[in-house]
C-alpha cells in the first residue's frame, strides 16, 4: 500500500505538480495503476473452478457457518466506492457459497454468520483477493470445531464472454462449486469417529464460551487442536440449557439470513451488471496494453476517437461504481432491526448485522449468567 | 453549495467561440513564424498544434462540459456534485487534500485549494481534465472552469460554465439517471419522494 501511495504521489507531482501551468504530458501510455495490477497478477494461481457440483455422495450431518468474507478494509466507514463494493461483494460471496453448499444437499444447516464465533461445527472464512468481473480470487479457510483445517486454499475462476451471454449469468459459479467439492473431499477423508468428535467438541466449545468457569476444564488445547478431557453427563441440566440458548442463537442467524436474501435481491441485478462491465473493462485493458506495446496508440493519440474512448471508459466505470455504491449504502442504512424473543422478553436489536449479532450473543450470555448465578 | 443548479448559458463559455479564438491565436502564431522564417530568423516557440487536434480537443471539451444540471450535496465530510448524464464528482473533505482515487482507467485527485474545489483527472493517453469549482456568493452562482489537456495540443482547452440555482420541482417533473433503468422521471414533488 505504501509503495502504491508513493507511486500515486509521484505520478501526481509529475502530472499536476506545477500549479497553474500545463500538466506535464506523460509519455507512459499504460493506464495509471495498471503496472501494479500486473505485478499482483503474477502471484495468481491457475484457474481451479469446477463445473460439476458433487451431489451423489453420502450426506454429512454437519452444521456449517459461512462467515461474511473479510473485505480487508482498514477503515470500515470508508466512503470510497470501490471499498463499499468490496464490502458488498464480501457479503454476497458468503451468500453464494452458502447457497452452493445447500444446493449440494450433502450438509446439515448451512448459515451465513455476520462474524466469526464458536457457533458452527465447521466454520468457513474467506477473503476476496481480486474481483473485476473477469477474474475472481478467493482465499478460503475451513476449520472444524476440533481446530482441524479442512481447506486452506486460494480459488480462482475466470469468466468468459459465454458466461455473460447466459440469461441469468453467474460467471463465477464454478469457483463456489470448487470450494463445495473440496470441502466434500475433505469430509470424505474423515472417519465416523472423527466426525462425532467434531460434533461433541462443537457443543462443549460453545458451552465453554458461554460458561468458561465450568466448561473450559473439559477441553484441552494441544498444539492448536482441541480435544475433550471428559464429557459432562448426558442429563447435565446446564448443558441442556446451553443447547436451548444455542438454538436461540440459530434462530437469530436464521432471522437475519432473510436480510442477506434481501441484499441479493436488491443488489444482485446491479452487481451482475457491474461484473459484466468489469469483464469488458478487463478485456479492454488487455487489448489496450497490447496495442500500447505494439505502439499502435502513438498514431491515434490526440485524435477525437482515441480521447473519446478513454473518457467514455472512465465515465462508464465511475457511473457503475457510483450506482452500486449508492445501492450498497442504501442497503446499509436500511438494515432492519431484528425483533426476537428471549425467554419471556422481546428484544429489539438494531445496527449492522454484525452489531446485532454481538448484542444478541451478549444478551444470551447475560440471561444464562443470571439464571445460574454465575 | 448544497442544492440544484442549472447552466446559465448567457454567462457561460461557448465552445465554438473558444475554438474560433484558439484558431485565431494559431493563425497569428503561424504568421509570426512565417515572418521570422522570411527574415531568416529561427523561432524558438513550442511546437504548433494541428488544426485537426485542436478541433478534437474542443469536441472533447464539449462532451466533458455537456452536463447542464448539477445536484450538489455538501456535508461536513464530503462534497458530491451529481452531474446530469455523467459521473458524479465526489470529494472527501474531512482529510487533507489531495484525496486520490485510483482505478486502472484513470486517477482522480480532489480537494480544496483555497476557496476553489478542484478535481484533477488523469486518463490514459495523456488526456487530462481539471475542474475548478468556485462559489460566488454575491450572485449565488457556481462557476465550474474545466480545462482539458491533450498530449498533442500545446495548451489546454478551457471552458467556464456558470450555474445558477433552480427549483427542479417547478418544471413539473424531475428525472434521475439510473444504471438499470436509464433516465427515470417522475411528476411527484421532491418532498414526497
Amino acid at each position: 500500500m505504501k509503495s502504491r501511495a508513493i507511486f500515486l504521489a509521484v505520478m501526481f507531482i509529475g502530472l499536476f505538480g506545477c500549479g497553474g501551468s500545463r500538466p506535464v504530458t506523460s509519455t507512459d501510455t499504460l493506464p495509471p495503476g495498471y503496472q501494479q495490477a500486473m505485478v499482483e497478477r503474477r502471484d495468481w494461481p491457475a484457474e481451479n473452478a469446477e463445473e460439476r457440483l458433487m451431489t451423489d455422495r453420502a450426506p454429512f450431518d454437519l452444521e456449517i457457518g459461512v462467515v461474511v468474507f473479510d473485505d480487508g478494509l482498514q477503515n470500515p466507514d470508508s466512503r470510497d466506492a470501490r471499498d463499499k463494493l468490496r464490502s458488498v461483494e464480501s457479503r454476497l460471496a458468503a451468500v453464494l457459497l452458502r447457497d452452493t453448499l445447500t444446493r449440494s444437499g450433502l450438509w446439515g444447516p448451512v448459515r451465513v454468520l455476520p462474524s466469526k464465533t464458536q457457533f458452527a461445527e465447521l466454520t468457513i472464512t474467506g477473503a476476496i483477493g481480486h474481483s473485476d468481473g473477469r477474474d475472481l480470487l478467493v482465499q478460503i479457510s475451513a476449520v472444524d470445531a476440533t481446530g482441524r483445517s479442512w481447506v486452506d486454499q486460494t480459488f480462482r475462476a475466470v469468466a468468459t464472454s459465454e458466461h455473460y451471454m447466459e440469461s441469468d449469468p453467474m460467471p463465477f459459479r464454478g469457483l463456489f462449486v470448487a470450494i463445495a467439492n473440496q470441502l466434500l473431499r475433505a469430509a470424505e477423508g474423515l472417519s465416523r469417529d472423527e466426525m462425532l468428535d467434531i460434533k461433541e467438541l462443537a457443543g462443549i466449545r460453545y458451552a465453554a464460551e458461554l460458561a468458561p468457569e465450568i466448561y473450559s476444564d473439559y477441553l484441552e488445547d494441544v498444539d492448536g487442536r482441541w480435544a475433550l478431557q471428559r464429557l459432562p453427563a448426558s442429563d447435565d441440566p446446564m448443558l441442556m440449557r446451553i443447547a436451548r440458548i444455542r438454538n436461540q442463537e440459530a434462530l437469530f442467524i436464521d432471522t437475519v439470513d432473510e436480510q442477506y436474501v434481501d441484499l441479493w435481491d436488491a443488489l444482485g441485478p446491479t452487481y451482475r451488471m457491474w461484473q459484466r462491465s468489469g469483464y469488458e473493462q478487463a478485456q479492454y485493458l488487455d487489448e489496450y496494453t497490447a496495442r500500447a506495446s505494439a505502439r499502435e496508440l502513438e498514431a491515434s493519440r490526440g485524435s477525437f476517437a482515441a480521447m473519446q474512448q478513454v473518457y467514455s471508459t472512465y465515465r462508464s466505470v465511475r457511473i457503475q461504481e457510483q450506482d452500486l455504491f449508492e445501492l450498497a449504502t442504501g442497503f446499509d442504512n436500511e438494515t432492519a432491526p431484528t425483533v426476537l424473543s428471549a425467554g419471556d422478553r422481546v428484544v429489539r436489536l438494531s445496527g449492522t448485522l454484525d452489531q446485532q449479532y454481538q448484542e444478541w450473543r451478549q444478551l444470551l450470555g447475560q440471561i444464562f449468567a443470571l439464571e445460574y448465578g454465575l | 453549495m448544497t442544492g440544484d443548479w442549472e447552466v446559465d448559458h448567457g454567462r457561460s463559455d461557448n465552445v465554438q467561440r473558444q475554438l474560433n479564438s484558439l484558431f485565431r491565436q494559431l493563425q497569428q502564431e503561424i504568421e509570426r513564424r512565417n515572418r521570422a522564417a522570411e527574415r531568416g530568423q529561427t523561432y524558438s516557440g513550442p511546437p504548433l498544434s494541428s488544426g485537426r487536434d485542436l478541433i478534437a480537443l474542443a469536441e472533447m471539451a464539449d462532451i466533458i462540459t455537456a452536463p447542464e444540471l448539477l445536484e450538489v450535496i455538501q456535508t461536513e465530510n464530503e462534497i458530491r456534485l451529481k452531474r446530469e448524464n455523467s459521473f458524479a464528482l465526489i470529494c472527501v473533505v474531512d482529510r487533507p487534500a489531495p484525496i486520490v482515487t485510483s482505478t486502472p482507467f484513470g486517477v482522480e485527485q480532489c480537494g480544496w485549494d483555497g476557496h476553489q474545489l478542484f478535481f484533477d483527472i488523469a486518463l490514459p493517453d495523456g488526456l487530462q481534465i481539471r475542474h475548478r469549482i468556485t462559489r460566488s456568493s454575491l450572485a449565488d452562482s457556481l462557476v465550474m472552469q474545466t480545462a482539458v489537456y491533450s498530449p498533442t495540443v500545446s495548451q489546454p482547452f478551457t471552458v467556464s460554465k456558470v450555474y445558477t440555482r433552480y427549483d427542479p420541482t417547478k418544471a413539473g417533473y424531475r428525472c434521475t439517471q439510473t444504471l438499470t433503468r436509464g433516465t427515470v422521471c417522475t411528476t411527484e414533488a421532491a418532498e414526497s419522494q
